[in-house]
C-alpha cells in the first residue's frame, strides 16, 4: 500500500512502514511541508495514497466529507509507531474494504468511519 | 526531457510556493493556468472560492522557463504564440522538452535533432541568453527546503492543523514538540523523530512549555 505521512508523524511511523513493504514518503519531502490541509489531501487522493495524520480536526472534517484513503493516529504522537505496530494487519484491512474511508487507530482498537453518504 | 530523480515524480508545490519560486503573482499564475499557458497538474475545485492547484516537477520546470524568458524582455503574447506553435506541432510539452535561447525581442528554440529555429534564423548568430535547464532543476529541487530564517518562529495559519501554533514553515504543531520534552525525549531525538526541525523550534517549545 502507499502511504502518505502529514508533517506531524513521527518518522518511526515511516520506518514501520517500510519495514513492513509499504511505499510511504512525506509531506516534506513532496514540497508540502507548510501545505494547507486541503493541499494535503487532495494531494494524497491523486497519488493513490493513504494520508496519515494525527490532526483531530483535519480527521474530523474529512470524516464528515470523505475523499481517499486516510489513518487518523488518534494517539501521542511518541506511541504512534508501537500502535501502528500492533494494529497494522487490521488497519491493512480496513483501508482495502472501501475506496473512500477514514479509519481511526488508538491504543485500545482500530474504528472504521465510512463516508456518510454512500 | 528526463527529470530523472524518483522524488522529482513526487513533488507537488502548492501555488504559492510555485509563484515564489518563479517570482511572479499568484494572480498571474491562475492567469497563465486559466489561459493555459501553463497549468498544474493537480488541480481540483473543492467549492465556490477553494481550487486547489499543485505544481509538479514538470509544471513547475514550464513556469521558470516562461518566467526566465518573460524577464529577458519577451512579451507574453509572443511567449503564447511560441508555445502554441510548438503544440500544435510534435511538442506535447515544449516548455520542459526543447531548448531555449533567446536573442534581442525574438525566442529561438532548439529542436531534438540540435537543429535551432526562431522568429528569424539565427544563423551565425551567437545566442545570448540560453535558458539554464539545469540551474532551473536545481532550484526546483532545492524549493521544497524550509527557509533557514524561519526557525524557532511559531505561526497560526488558517486551515492548517485547526489553526493551531506550529513552526513556520512546516505543519508540525508546538505542542507536538511539547509532548515529547514532556516525555524527557532530547533534542536530538526530536529532531530525528521531526527532521524539518531545529534545536531553535525545540528551543522555542521548551521555553512555551516552562511559560505554561
Amino acid at each position: 500500500m502507499r502511504f502518505f505521512l502529514d508533517n506531524n508523524v513521527d518518522t518511526a511511523v515511516r520506518a514501520v512502514l517500510l519495514r513492513a513493504g509499504h511505499i510511504s514518503w512525506t509531506a516534506a519531502s513532496a514540497g508540502l511541508a507548510d501545505a494547507n490541509d486541503d493541499s494535503i489531501a487532495v494531494y494524497a487522493d491523486e497519488k493513490d495514497a493513504v494520508l496519515v495524520s494525527h490532526d483531530r480536526a483535519f480527521a474530523r472534517r474529512h470524516v464528515r466529507n470523505t475523499t481517499g484513503k486516510h489513518l487518523w493516529l488518534h494517539c501521542e504522537e511518541p506511541d504512534a509507531a508501537d500502535i501502528v505496530t500492533k494494529h497494522l494487519p487490521e488497519i491493512l484491512v480496513r483501508l482495502g474494504s472501501m475506496p473512500n474511508v477514514v479509519v481511526e487507530v488508538s491504543a485500545e482498537r482500530v474504528r472504521l468511519h465510512p463516508p456518510r453518504w454512500e | 526531457m528526463a527529470l530523472g530523480h524518483e522524488e522529482d515524480t513526487l513533488l507537488a508545490l502548492p501555488i504559492e510556493r510555485a509563484a515564489k519560486l518563479a517570482g511572479v503573482s499568484v494572480r498571474r499564475l491562475r492567469y497563465w493556468d486559466e489561459t493555459d499557458l501553463v497549468s498544474p497538474s493537480i488541480k481540483r475545485r473543492l467549492g465556490k472560492r477553494s481550487t486547489v492547484r499543485l505544481y509538479s516537477f514538470g509544471d513547475l520546470v514550464d513556469l521558470l522557463v516562461v518566467a526566465l524568458i518573460l524577464q529577458e524582455g519577451i512579451s507574453l503574447n509572443h511567449v503564447r504564440k511560441v508555445v502554441a506553435y510548438l503544440r500544435r506541432g510534435h511538442y506535447e510539452t515544449p516548455l520542459r522538452e526543447l531548448r531555449f535561447a533567446v536573442y534581442g525581442d525574438e525566442i529561438f528554440f532548439q529542436h531534438h535533432d540540435g537543429s535551432w529555429e526562431g522568429g528569424r534564423q539565427p544563423h551565425q548568430l551567437v545566442l545570448h541568453h540560453v535558458v539554464p535547464l539545469q540551474e532551473i532543476i536545481a532550484r526546483i529541487r532545492g524549493s521544497s527546503e524550509r527557509n533557514p530564517e524561519a526557525a524557532g518562529r511559531v505561526v497560526r495559519r488558517r486551515k492548517v492543523m485547526g489553526r493551531q501554533p506550529v513552526f513556520e514553515g512546516t505543519r508540525i504543531p508546538v505542542a507536538t514538540v511539547m509532548g515529547y520534552l514532556e516525555r524527557g525525549y532530547t533534542t536530538e531525538r526530536i529532531i530525528e523523530a521531526f527532521p524539518l526541525l531545529t534545536p531553535a523550534d525545540i528551543d522555542e517549545a521548551r521555553k512555551q512549555l516552562g511559560a505554561a
